[in-house]
């Protein structure tokens, strides 16, 4: 887990209680939660992701900087 | 005079985030940090605000009632995904004539944000789409050439993860993003072409003020998103590019 990655999750998860908050009394609220929900997913997703791999990699980069100073 | 003011800024935009994409490539990677926090802190205010602004604040449609506001995230969408690929396309244009792998990096960020950019705006489509056409999905030009679009731009990234030669990678996917692009102008004249199902795009004259500006913030959320997405992308990109890079160097030398 990255710190990017808990803060994209929060603020996802943020916009979907906002969303379940205000949107269900509106006409065709499934639909327009549907589409809410799926795109927040879909970029908090593609952030943590986006984190983990930058992360994994720096990690890997400091371990062999380290290897040839040693 | 509305519509030049308008016209104005979104080329002011689109320079903008071409010349952020292509400043990339000189940039430290702490000034990246930098800008990787400044772009996704303003992102996550933007976004607060849009979602305030379209979903509570805007008024409810005359005819279309609230489902509307799935415009919010739908038009938005495609900002970022003809940010991305006009991105990968310019700097597929300049790998082409320096040779920098700096160009390809970050022709590499623009596709696959672009590409994600793409994914939302079809799902938000097809879910605004059931409750205003009665349908998920049809073959209507616009969403045939959005479809094809997706295609292309996915195919160039497979086709990257094929190809291990960084300098024959870097040249064949450029040629891709080059001739993918051409779809992108297709696309938005799409609805003018071939008048069927999808609307033409509106006018902002024609829209009530507060659903202009509420659509006009998350547009801008969305555009900051984008460069936050490109610039982690791309130090992503550059990162596994060097290391790859220097096992190509020791392998040669080596031998």
């Amino acid at each position: 887990m990255t710190k990017t990655g808990i803060i994209a999750a929060a603020a996802g998860l943020a916009a979907i209680v906002m969303v379940f908050v205000v949107v269900p009394g509106m006409r065709d609220a499934g639909y327009i939660i549907r589409a809410y929900v799926i795109t927040a997913v879909i970029f908090v997703a593609y952030i943590w992701s986006l984190a983990v791999r930058l992360d994994r990699v720096e990690k890997d980069r400091e371990a062999r900087q380290g290897d040839v100073a040693s | 005079m509305g519509t030049v003011v308008l016209f104005v800024v979104v080329a002011a935009i689109v320079i903008f985030v071409l010349v952020y994409g292509m400043r990339l490539v000189g940039m430290s990677v702490s000034t990246m940090k930098r800008a990787g926090t400044i772009t996704g802190a303003l992102s996550l205010l933007l976004f607060a605000v849009g979602l305030y602004l379209g979903l509570v604040w805007a008024p409810t449609a005359q005819i279309m009632g609230d489902s509307y506001r799935i415009m919010y995230i739908h038009f938005p969408s495609w900002v970022g995904t003809a940010a991305g690929y006009l991105t990968a396309f310019v700097a597929s244009v300049l790998y082409i004539r320096t040779r920098k792998y700096g160009y390809d990096y970050v022709a590499v960020a623009g596709a696959e944000i672009g590409l994600l950019f793409n994914v939302v705006g079809l799902i938000t489509g097809a879910l605004w789409g059931r409750p205003t056409w009665g349908v998920y999905w049809t073959w209507d030009p616009r969403l045939t050439t959005t479809a094809i679009m997706a295609i292309t731009f996915a195919g160039y990234l497979v086709l990257r993860a094929f190809l291990e030669d960084p300098e024959a990678r870097a040249r064949v996917s450029s040629l891709v993003a080059i001739i993918g692009f051409v779809n992108v102008p297709i696309v938005y004249f799409s609805v003018r072409w071939w008048r069927t199902l999808h609307q033409v795009q509106s006018s902002p004259d024609t829209i009530d003020p507060p659903m202009v500006l509420a659509l006009r913030v998350m547009m801008i959320a969305f555009v900051v998103l984008f460069l936050y997405m490109l610039t982690q992308r791309f130090m992503l990109a550059r990162l596994r590019g060097e290391e790859e890079l220097e096992a190509v160097r020791l392998e040669v030398a080596g031998d």
